[in-house]
């Protein structure tokens, strides 16, 4: 197992590194629209997301990081539907990818600060396994979110399910709702500062 | 409880349907799945309520400001078993975090205990708790969260550093009729020899002067000087404008610490001791001898915070109806306005021996802001109004204006004798 100091790296460069494979896989498509009416716009986007990336180095935390991954996803999306057309995997992996960077962002947050300090052994075993338990989860929820939504469109695709009726597109959205609307229910989680 | 990333992923979920549907896209309705399939997941196991026992020991609970408490918390999970839980012991601010840690994030299998230990340091005197222990269960795809408040507390009192003052003179000058350590200038128990008479059948043989009785052919007996003991009042003045400088360094805090020496070295040569203390209320410790005097003095100290805007002026009226006359006043006073002067001036009219022990808020002030041209100029200005009251105040007490940065013991030391010799 490696060193204290160096998971504490790990830790701290998982999301940073993930932000960067977002950012510039973001700008590579952006910067490749050479429509008139659209370019300007997607630009102003991805510059005001990785503004917004970078604002969220400081003391800002997360607001402005969500804030950024969103508009970088947003210009990727919009980019890809309206201009140079969706492909299935890579929007899937760059939509994997984003979620990844947030949950590696918390994974950063809840743990750094724990490596960075001296611990016993034994403490630090048990924070390795949580963190190992928190990977491994993550490792599984992006395997599952990458083969699902294939499975799901080749299952349309083949015909096996009526992808293109109106009955799916009800059925999917009240299935998305009910979920919504079950969140919703849910109580909030306290803010850090009003603990 | 949801986190808001679930809340973001079932936004973006929908987003990506409506989209889709709206646009006519099967991919990106496809796509909307990806967030499903992580919010599926996060369903599956979501994070119990954390059911935990917790025990805090610590090494010791009264301390002074500076010294180590080694703190250990050792939590079981009396539940099921907790993927992901998040412990924090809550140690107020003003305890500092020396070494280790009171905040871990740990898996816990039911029926398991893990230590949480750590090392604090206390900056400011005080009255604090260490607690409650606040625990999450989480998620870790950090989808759901169970909070729990374990409620142990655990009791702290910091006193402030105790000044050397063994070298100092510091008694009252009038003395009542209790047996002491104060020459009270009469006859009666004492070591210090004050005068020859004749002898009175009861006299003790060893007081009798052999040689007086050789020259002149009688008993004579020695008399000595009796040793009493007085009475010292403590006024601190604890007023809201008296707060210069930092939460652990200003005028009150230094009193506090004054105050406590004073007490400590007063009680120490049997005389009695009593302690007002002006703040937001007007607190008070009735005049009394020893240890256990000591100890209310002390806990009356730890609990002072700057506060309240009283007039300085019923300082006099305040001492007459509550304390015996004859006594020593010490005022424990930054000085930061005239009304001192005119309340030291009631006080020595009232028939009380007055003596000021003034911590410099001018040299805390110096201390914080360091070296530059412009604090410079103000310091010189600001000592010269003080040195002014000070010269005021000395023709009627004695004064001693005590730069924190120095020991008490050396400031009073400076006074040959004091109070001053009625």
């Amino acid at each position: 197992m490696a060193s204290p100091r160096v998971r504490f790296q790990t830790v701290r460069a998982l999301p940073l590194a993930s932000l960067l494979v977002l950012g510039v896989w973001t700008a590579w498509e952006v910067l490749l629209v050479d429509e008139p009416r659209l370019d300007v716009g997607l630009q102003g986007l991805l510059v005001v997301g990785i503004v917004s990336l970078f604002v969220s180095f400081g003391r800002w935390g997360a607001w402005p990081r969500r804030s950024g991954i969103l508009l970088l996803a947003l210009a990727y999306f919009v980019t890809r539907i309206f201009v140079s057309g969706l492909d299935l995997v890579p929007a899937l992996v760059y939509l994997i990818l984003a979620i990844a960077s947030v949950e590696f962002q918390i994974l950063s947050d809840r743990l750094a600060p724990l490596y960075s300090r001296r611990l016993p052994r034994a403490e630090e075993r048990r924070i390795d396994a949580a963190m190992t338990r928190s990977v491994s989860r993550l490792a599984v929820a992006s395997l599952l979110a990458f083969l699902v939504p294939l499975l799901a469109a080749d299952l349309a695709r083949s015909g096996a399910l009526p992808a293109t009726t109106i009955p799916t597109a009800l059925g999917l959205s009240a299935a998305v709702i009910a979920i919504v609307a079950w969140l919703a229910l849910l109580p909030g989680r306290v803010r850090p500062t009003e603990e | 409880m949801r986190t808001t990333v679930s809340s973001g992923l079932a936004g973006t979920s929908l987003a990506f349907l409506l989209a889709g549907l709206g646009l006519r896209s099967w991919e990106l309705v496809i796509i909307a799945l990806v967030p499903l399939v992580f919010l599926a997941l996060g369903a599956l196991a979501p994070p119990s309520r954390p059911r935990l026992l917790a025990l805090r020991t610590m090494s010791r609970d009264r301390l002074e400001v500076g010294r180590e408490i080694e703190v250990t918390l050792e939590v079981r999970n009396e539940g099921a078993p907790l993927d992901l839980l998040e412990i924090l012991d809550a140690i107020p601010p003003e305890l500092s975090l020396a070494r280790g840690s009171n905040h871990a994030v740990v898996p816990l299998d039911a029926g398991e205990s893990f230590t949480l230990s750590y090392t604090v340091t206390p900056t400011l005197k005080g009255d604090y708790r260490l607690g409650p222990v606040r625990a999450r269960s989480l998620d870790p795809l950090a989808l759901a969260a169970e909070d729990t408040i374990v409620d142990v507390l655990s009791r702290v009192v910091v006193a402030p550093m105790l000044e050397d003052l063994r070298r100092t003179k510091l008694a009252p000058r009038r003395t009542r009729p209790w047996y002491g350590q104060v020459p009270s200038r009469q006859i009666g128990i004492g070591t210090e020899f004050w005068g020859v008479r004749g002898y009175v059948p009861g006299d003790e043989v060893r007081r009798i002067n052999w040689k007086a009785c050789a020259r002149l052919d009688r008993l004579f007996s020695n008399e000595y000087e009796g040793e009493r003991s007085g009475d010292v009042i403590l006024f601190l003045d604890a007023r809201r404008e008296c707060f210069i400088g930092s939460d652990s360094q200003n005028p009150v805090e230094y009193g506090v610490r004054a105050a406590l020496a004073i007490a400590e070295h007063i009680l120490a040569t049997k005389n009695r001791v009593g302690l007002i203390v002006q703040r937001d209320v007007l607190d008070w410790v009735d005049p009394a001898y020893g240890r256990k005097q000591l100890y209310r003095i002390l806990d009356s100290l730890v609990h002072v915070r700057s506060g309240g805007q009283w007039s300085f002026h019923r300082a006099s009226w305040v001492v007459s109806r509550l304390f015996p006359d004859h006594a020593l006043v010490i005022l424990i006073s930054p000085l930061v306005d005239r009304t001192s002067l005119e309340a030291v001036t009631d006080i020595a009219a009232h028939g009380y021996d007055v003596a000021v022990v003034s911590p410099s808020p001018i040299a805390i002030e110096r201390a914080l802001l360091g070296d530059a041209s412009e604090v410079d100029v103000a310091y010189r200005i600001l000592s010269m109004e003080r040195a002014n009251l000070i010269s005021q105040l000395r023709r009627v007490a004695p004064v001693v204006d005590w730069d924190p940065s120095t020991p008490l013991a050396l400031s009073l030391r400076r006074l040959a004798a004091w109070p001053l010799p009625g």
